[in-house]
């Protein structure tokens, strides 16, 4: 069952430098307990979509256009305090960087108590108790609730996030690069922990992330962006195995491959786009090793190569049987 | 922030030192009435004798021109001019925190129409300012106190707005957002507790400046002329011609008290900046003990001539 479905969100900055569209007609589904992974390079539009969604853009951003349905309700449409409820009671979030999404002079307990006040999940006197159950359920002792997110290690504020963002019993909830900044053995463990939390809640996540070793990991839908646009969307199997962009076939390229360790890592010439100076045709285009003459002016559709499986590319043709 | 804050302020002797400066004059305000020898509002029964004193036994800083004793002014005189610098004070708290709050917060023309005001306050000279609206107003110490906080609240507004510009970025005021937390509520449970140490440290310096302000006005004549306060003991030295009798235990006295308290004041506001904002600190490697072992421990000569840490 579709929970969530997004349709030609398009998303501008309107700054003193001009306009710039960060995010231009987006189109993506998340099903129920399932998990959609957001991959893409810095800047291309990933975290500006999950914001718009959230409609916690920053002043200068502008939702254009589009429709984000969070079980038939189009988030977009909401008034502000309409919009104030369905945060965190229908959809949450965990920023990004657990150091700096904590306040520093508060303790964690009271941080994460907040939303059950706020909200009024639970009534004041039992707040206590509710964030020892969160903080239980995220594998961080319930004692250490009145301890400052300085007293925490970086693993364990990333724990309290998620606890922070469980608090109102959401069903979507959006992690914003949730294992960026830690090491090795802690990213496994938090994703694990993402994993386990969403078979036991049965909830949808989005993960926003540019590494593709999370997405392989958890997520059963990617969707890859380029300059603020789609690239590829499918399920994570033939996104690894039979990719149709040539963009996501780089950027496979650019991350090393447990199986062939001793495969040489092949980084994509160039920078993204800027936003202020869009190429005409395919954003790709002049990064890309397949390109032909037609896509330097000539703006791709999305591509319906296999049930399931779109690319915006104008080489990607349907694949047969 | 509060512990870890005490425990960097004990290691920071003159911020230690001008605390103890402005607690003790602070409890000498309070304890006047038992460590004064005199009561200044006691029936003077003085003689022609006791016309401005030099000090001696009984009067160990002199009497004043109607025979008084000066060091009984002096410690009451502590009250009023404590009193002001305090209250004038938490009025430039209270007015600079929440026009810097809500115009570094809410952005736009309100903060473009709340800048404009406070740069108009800040431009105009104060203490001929004060001169005017003390004339007109008339001289009571509610008016010196009004005067004083009303026109000085610029600075504190400046510097909180500043402050709240670079916090409101910050990640967790976004979450706090997200989780439904009001305007007001970010302002006050997340933004205001970043930036009271700043505000602490700007606070004691406002402190000094309105008794410093208030001793101007009393000087130039223009204080409550029934209280004694230091200033309004200067104005009267200088009237009553202290300076060409050479009474310079009239004179003195109330300045020195002046300069004890702004004293600690300022080191006390130097210290809680220097915690506040480290880098106005030396740097690490220039802190004397440390420079010093790491000279000891180069291995070409432990005892030849360690230089002194520069910089």
């Amino acid at each position: 069952m579709t929970l969530l479905q997004v349709k030609d969100l398009t998303v501008e900055y309107h700054t003193d430098a001009g306009i710039f569209r960060a995010v231009e007609h987006l189109n993506f589904r998340l099903e129920q307990g399932k998990s959609l992974g957001l991959v893409g390079e810095s800047g291309c539009g990933k975290t500006t979509a999950v914001l718009a969604m959230m409609r916690l853009l920053p002043e200068a951003g502008r939702i254009v256009g589009g429709e984000a349905r969070l079980d038939g309700t189009d988030l977009l449409r909401l008034s502000p305090t309409e919009m104030r409820e369905y945060r965190w009671h229908k959809i949450s979030m965990v920023f990004q960087g657990a150091m700096n999404a904590l306040n520093p002079v508060r303790t964690v307990g009271s941080q994460i108590e907040e939303p059950l006040l706020l909200h009024e999940t639970t009534p004041r006197n039992r707040a206590k108790e509710e964030v020892a159950r969160l903080l239980d359920l995220v594998g961080v002792s319930p004692s250490r609730a009145n301890q400052y997110p300085h007293q925490f290690s970086g693993g364990m504020r990333q724990r309290a996030m998620i606890a922070m963002a469980l608090a109102c019993r959401p069903r979507v909830v959006i992690t914003d690069e949730p294992t960026t900044a830690l090491d090795v053995m802690i990213q496994a463990q938090i994703l694990d922990l993402l994993q386990e939390l969403q078979a036991e809640l049965n909830l949808s996540i989005i993960m926003v992330t540019h590494d593709l070793g999370v997405v392989a990991e958890l997520c059963d839908d990617v969707l890859v962006m380029y300059g603020g646009r789609m690239a590829e969307c499918a399920d994570a199997d033939t996104i690894f195995n039979q990719p149709a962009h040539p963009y996501t076939r780089r950027l496979l390229l650019a991350f090393p491959d447990i199986n062939d360790p001793r495969a040489e890592l092949a980084s994509i010439p160039g920078f993204p786009p800027p936003l202020d100076n869009l190429p005409p045709g395919c954003r790709f285009e002049p990064r890309c090793d397949a390109a032909t003459a037609a896509c330097a002016h000539e703006i791709p559709v999305d591509v319906e190569v296999a049930p399931g499986h779109r690319a915006s590319c104008l080489l990607a043709r349907p694949r047969k049987g | 922030m509060s512990e870890s804050f005490w425990r960097s302020f004990v290691r920071k002797k003159a911020g230690v030192l001008g605390l103890t400066m402005l607690v003790s004059i602070i409890l000498v305000g309070i304890l006047a009435p038992w460590i004064a020898p005199f009561d200044p509002d006691d029936p003077i029964t003085a003689t022609s004798a006791d016309v401005m004193a030099p000090p001696r036994a009984g009067h160990p800083l002199g009497q004043d021109e109607v025979g008084r004793d000066v060091l009984s002014l002096v410690i009451y005189g502590t009250r009023i001019s404590l009193l002001v610098g305090f209250a004038a004070s938490l009025i430039i708290v209270l007015l600079g925190c929440a026009i810097g709050l809500v115009a570094g917060y809410a952005g736009g023309w309100v903060d473009t129409l709340l800048m404009r005001i406070t740069d108009g306050i800040l431009v105009i000279p104060a203490l001929p300012l004060m001169l005017v609206i003390i004339a007109v107003a008339g001289r009571g110490i509610t008016n010196v106190i009004l005067v004083i906080g009303l026109l000085t609240w610029t600075y504190m507004a400046r510097t909180v707005r500043a402050q709240v510009l670079s916090v409101r970025e910050r990640q967790f005021v976004l979450r706090a957002r997200a989780i439904g937390v009001s305007h007001l509520g970010i302002v006050i449970f997340h933004i205001l507790p970043q930036i009271l140490p700043v505000i602490f440290a700007s606070a004691t310096l406002d402190v000094s400046y309105a008794i410093l302000s208030e001793a101007s006005l009393s000087f130039l004549g223009l204080g409550d002329p029934t209280l004694v306060s230091w200033g309004s003991i200067i104005n009267r030295a200088f009237l009553r011609g202290a300076v060409a009798k050479g009474a310079w235990w009239y004179l003195v006295p109330p300045g020195m008290a002046l300069a004890w308290v702004t004293l600690g004041l300022a080191l006390l506001s130097n210290a809680v900046q220097e915690i506040v904002n480290p880098r106005l600190g030396a740097h690490h490697l220039f802190d004397e003990r440390k420079m010093v072992l790491l000279l000891r421990r180069r291995p070409s000569g432990p005892e030849s001539s360690p230089q002194e840490p520069s910089g």
